[in-house]
């Protein structure tokens, strides 16, 4: 098949859960002998969308990628004041606001509808994610009833899925593709779509090679919980920092919290709190497989393939229960223990560092479930079925009135 | 930071400050978010003056302000940023 995705960023220095899992389908389709093409950004950071990288057209890991230079970086502020007036109140912002604000959140590609419009007869399918970004909205409405779409929102529930100026495109796509139960509900109950759907899930790689040693500055033999992830409001992290900080003054000890990851914005220091800043991914497994537990306490998480890595290693996590997919990840697999406030977490800090048969349990219950449902072939099987299923929903006709 | 626009006039039915909304609001949302606009004058209509501040939260105006019947110490302060007050021209 050719198949075509478009994200807003691509590559190596595209962090980020969409954006990852865009570049895992890509390669891993086009090694499976698909022929594969990605329309992205020249950025690497979803916060300005600079052109980092250059622009053009470049075969990376058998992947024809297309990088479109901006039409201009954002400006965090404009974007913040728009966000206020479109995100904030009891009513919706008129559409025109809504539609400025989609603008702003950006990136916004020279000539991505027009590059769309010309392309889009040279694919049999076309895979567009995350529905929060501009190129997202430009290629549905591009692409839709030119070729098969398959479009996977990577949505959870968050004030921006509450715009209007969303409806659309989610009742445009030929297919529409999850990666978790939970994805597939709030969608469901936000737009009550009845486009065919699946949940595909996201692969993992559940064989790793051994990981390098990482040192952390201090730490030395301490035990620790690990948290992998950006370091921000919206991820929960400073929430974390300071219920750890408290449950510390009331349990003083040796445990540690290691957060790896870029930081968004400040972090206090404190004793038993340790920042690695962004490290590789063997470096990362490393901490994840050296901690304690891995703790996930994000409220906002369409998949999660951190907790998923951190089970294939068979490392028992915490997870915060306010995240539906997280809470719905712990209850289907049996290896994380969700918490809903800071007494609970209080709670099950302590379950954990006390009882190493239960993060023993934990763990193999948390790797059993990847094992189950997320190993990469059966995930691009699963990929290759709603592409086919949307091929075969384009060509049917629609049902008579 | 830049200073605020400032507006007088009157917020009665035939003040033009309904067109004056409509028009802030085209440029705070295509051309300065960050653009701050404050209303001043008399309101001889109170009917009036409500429906224009449910004009101004539907478009969820946040960085607009009305400045209803100033007093003197407030007209003086006005007339430093913006144009002189209709009773003084």
């Amino acid at each position: 098949m050719r198949i075509l995705y478009v994200v807003p960023r691509y590559g190596p220095l595209a962090t980020g859960g969409a954006e990852g899992a865009c570049r895992s389908f890509a390669t891993r389709m086009a090694a499976r002998g698909h022929q594969v093409e990605v329309v992205t950004s020249c950025a690497t950071s979803y916060l300005d969308w600079t052109d980092t990288l250059t622009p053009g057209s470049a075969i990376e890991d058998d992947v024809l990628v297309h990088r479109l230079a901006s039409a201009g970086a954002r400006d965090v502020r404009r974007f913040s004041e728009v966000s206020l007036r479109t995100l904030t109140g009891r009513h919706p912002a008129p559409s025109h606001v809504q539609h400025a604000w989609l603008a702003e959140q950006g990136p916004r590609l020279d000539g991505l509808s027009d590059w769309l419009g010309e392309h889009a007869g040279d694919f049999d399918a076309g895979v567009v994610l995350p529905y929060l970004y501009l190129p997202a909205f430009c290629a549905v409405t591009a692409l839709a009833g030119r070729v098969p779409l398959v479009f996977h929102p990577c949505a959870h529930d968050e004030p921006p899925l509450r715009l209007p100026v969303y409806e659309r495109i989610f009742r445009l796509p030929d297919v529409l593709g999850f990666f978790t139960e939970e994805e597939a509900a709030v969608v469901r109950r936000r737009f009550s779509v009845d486009r065919p759907s699946a949940v595909t899930g996201i692969g993992v790689e559940v064989d790793l090679p051994p990981a390098t040693e990482f040192t952390v500055d201090g730490l030395d033999d301490r035990p620790y919980l690990v948290c992998v992830g950006r370091i921000d409001p919206g991820k929960g992290t400073p929430e974390l920092i300071e219920w750890f900080g408290r449950y510390k003054n009331a349990h003083p000890g040796s445990l540690a919290l290691v957060l790896v990851g870029d930081r968004a914005n400040e972090v206090e220091e404190h004793p038993d709190v340790f920042l690695t800043g962004v490290v590789g991914e063997s470096a990362r497994q490393a901490l994840v497989e050296g901690s304690i537990a891995l703790v996930h306490p994000s409220r906002y998480e369409s998949f999660s393939l951190v907790l998923m890595e951190a089970w294939a290693s068979s490392k028992a996590a915490i997870v915060n229960a306010a995240s539906p997919v997280l809470a719905g990840h712990a209850r289907r697999s049996g290896g994380a223990l969700p918490y809903r406030d800071e007494v609970e977490f209080g709670v099950v800090v302590d379950m954990l560092t006390a009882q190493p048969a239960l993060r023993q349990r934990l763990g193999e219950a948390g790797r059993q479930y990847v094992l189950d449902h997320f190993q990469w072939d059966a995930v691009l099987e699963r990929h290759e079925s709603l592409l086919g299923q949307a091929v075969s929903c384009f060509r049917s006709p629609p049902p008579q009135r | 930071m830049s200073q605020p626009l400032v507006w007088i006039g009157s917020f009665g039915p035939d003040g033009g400050a309904e067109r004056v909304i409509a028009a802030f609001d085209l440029l705070c949302t295509f051309d300065d978010p960050l653009a701050e606009l404050v209303m001043a004058g008399p309101a001889p209509d109170p009917a009036n003056l409500a429906a224009l501040r449910r004009y101004r939260d539907e478009l969820k105006l946040f960085r607009l302000r009305f400045h209803v019947d100033p007093s003197p110490a407030e007209r003086a302060g006005l007339r430093a940023l913006g144009p002189a007050w209709p009773e003084e021209q």
